[in-house]
């Protein structure tokens, strides 16, 4: 090679070494600028617990009754598409568990899931059959003067009482792998900061805060359903639902009352669906042991897309849940007594009545899916992970909120024109999901909110 | 609604309030407690809790002395007191038990009464 070829291909490789070098430079500065990821934090904590930790059980983890797509409760239409090796059959499975563990026929036909409240002593005979609770606006309903009250019965958790023991009683009730519930053998317990983050978890869901009514709704029959929903004379519901929350109306119950227990009479009532089947199912005495007879006060926001209602499932619809209490099983229990002595008389309401009250409810809980809604979209879009395995649960739950607003609107032949909004969003949100590129899938979520906020305005002026 | 409809509301209200009242006051669910190994009680260990051994024990009186590291404390027992054995240790399944199953020597968790640190409200015997 000649002195300039030679000269000429140093120079080539003095100028990629700088160029490279260059590059390099430039390449660990850059790196040293990229933050790293934030620690989770406690709820996200928490929401890994609740859906994916199983305590060394028989498989079950919370999210197991509590599904996040069936507004964290678990209903019959949504445990009939489970596979036959979900964790929740675990009692048709696993032979320690075959007796008093479950019922299976009663939990695929009515949802309904075992619980030993009263004791273990006697597991054939000594047990109870209710139906899971969703786990929403819990913020707003567990606090009372007489402490926490968590639970159909208001006395679900051990040791002191809270939400945040709630999750022990939970693990040794059902995470068992047999009915010895040996700790350290059967399952392990939560510790403190399991407990601590899993209760951050379960707080940080739904409504934060009871609504003020009343509210400017759009709707004739849902505006004269919340007037009859306020009147002291007529529905009378505001007295125990403050603002349609599960929290009593302190102008009667005392200042700082909160969530109640009554006595509505509900195990009093004819042809209980459970009771039809033929199977075993003792009566139910509520809280304490002997019971008294009363069951905690839910919320009535989020009611009309959790059904069936009551501690035992007994009720189908929101229509017959308020038409109940027109009923001879509420007048003649302890509470019905005490509102026809307080108020002059039974609550009475006629069919139209019944159905108005019900459309209110179906309204407000669609406001809320709505609203529940919006903002998991936002959490989705504005996500640091900015990754589909963390997006897509969120906008799984944001369409089935969507789909859950669909379907109480078009059950109460509510709002038709809002409902097919609805059903574009739902469809926006499907879009999202499939999108390969988050730029792409973002604009399909923002074309979703701003349908779901044109939807609510049109059911409420607030 | 009148003045004597609104009157007649306000005492019954207050009727109801007070019979609520006297209701529903202890909360808690006492079952699932027997499966909690001493010292694991939520919210409850060591804070509404006393953990250690039995060092004198008076059925005539339904008393018992339990040394913890927090000091001696006499104990009263009364009827709605409930008792369970704590066999997690040896791997077997808690049992109810009763004042009978307290022993000079055992090791114990008191949980006292929320209003009366004297009164045992449930009393954990370790099993081993």
């Amino acid at each position: 090679m000649n002195n300039m070829a030679k000269e000429a291909t140093f120079s080539c490789i003095r100028a990629t070494s700088v160029a490279m070098i260059g590059f390099l430079a430039i390449l660990m500065s850059a790196c040293d600028s990229i933050p790293p990821p934030e620690p989770p934090t406690l709820v996200e904590i928490g929401e890994q617990l609740f859906l994916n930790e199983t305590f060394n059980g028989n498989g079950r983890t919370c999210g197991t009754c509590h599904r996040p797509t069936d507004n964290f409760g678990l209903t019959p239409a949504f445990i009939a598409a489970l596979p036959d090796d979900d964790p929740l059959f675990i009692a048709e499975t696993n032979p320690d568990l075959a007796n008093n563990f479950e019922n299976p026929r009663l939990m695929r036909e009515f949802a309904l899931i075992l619980e030993n409240q009263d004791g273990f002593g006697d597991l054939e005979n000594n047990f109870n059959m209710r139906g899971i609770p969703h786990t929403l606006a819990m913020k707003t309903s567990i606090d009372s003067r007489d402490g926490p009250r968590t639970g159909w019965s208001g006395d679900g958790a051990p040791g002191d009482g809270s939400l945040r023991s709630f999750a022990v009683g939970a693990v040794i009730q059902h995470f068992t792998r047999t009915t010895n519930r040996i700790a350290g053998v059967d399952f392990r317990l939560p510790t403190d900061e399991e407990l601590d983050a899993m209760e951050a978890f379960q707080l940080s869901l739904g409504r934060q805060q009871d609504l003020e009514l009343p509210l400017p709704l759009k709707g004739i029959v849902a505006s004269r359903g919340q007037e009859i929903f306020l009147d002291n004379t007529l529905g009378k519901c505001n007295t125990c639902h403050l603002n349609a929350g599960a929290n009593a109306n302190p102008a009667i119950f005392g200042p700082g009352a909160g969530n109640l227990n009554f006595n509505t009479g509900v195990e009093n009532l004819p042809d209980q669906p459970a009771d039809l089947s033929g199977e075993l199912v003792p009566p139910d005495d509520g809280f304490g042991t002997p019971g008294n007879g009363e069951f905690n006060t839910p919320t009535l926001v989020e009611a009309a897309d959790t059904g069936p209602f009551f501690h035992n499932n007994s009720i189908e619809t929101i229509e017959a849940a308020v038409a109940f209490y027109n009923g001879d099983a509420f007048t003649n229990s302890p509470s019905g007594q005490l509102l026809i002595g307080a108020t002059g008389s039974a609550i009475n309401l006629d069919a139209t009545q019944v159905v108005a009250v019900a459309a209110f409810l179906r309204v407000i809980n669609a406001l809320e899916n709505i609203r529940g809604s919006i903002e998991l979209l936002d959490r989705a879009m504005n996500s640091d992970l900015g990754s589909k395995t963390a997006d897509n649960p969120l906008l799984d739950r944001a369409f089935s909120e969507t789909g859950d607003a669909v379907q109480v609107l078009s059950g109460g032949g509510l709002h038709p024109e809002a409902t097919i909004q609805l059903t574009k969003a739902m469809n926006l949100i499907q879009q999202a999901r499939a999108a390969k590129k988050r730029n792409r899938r973002n604009q399909y979520i923002d074309d979703a909110v701003s349908i779901l906020k044109k939807s609510k305005h049109r059911l409420s002026g607030s | 609604m009148t003045q004597f409809t609104m009157t007649r509301y306000s005492i019954a209200a207050s009727l109801l309030f007070c019979a609520l009242i006297g209701s529903s006051v202890s909360y808690g669910q006492q079952y699932t407690e027997q499966f909690i190994p001493i010292g694991q009680s939520p919210g409850i260990s060591n804070k509404l809790s006393y953990i250690g051994n039995i060092i004198e024990i008076d059925r005539a009186a339904n008393t018992l002395v339990v040394k913890s590291n927090r000091g001696t404390k006499t104990i009263r027992v009364i009827s709605s007191t409930r008792f369970w054995l704590d066999r997690s240790k040896i791997k077997q399944p808690n049992l109810v038990a009763s004042f009978n199953d307290c022993k000079v020597g055992s090791r114990v968790e008191v949980k006292h009464d929320r209003n009366d640190s004297n009164i045992a409200d449930w009393i954990k015997i370790e099993s081993t």
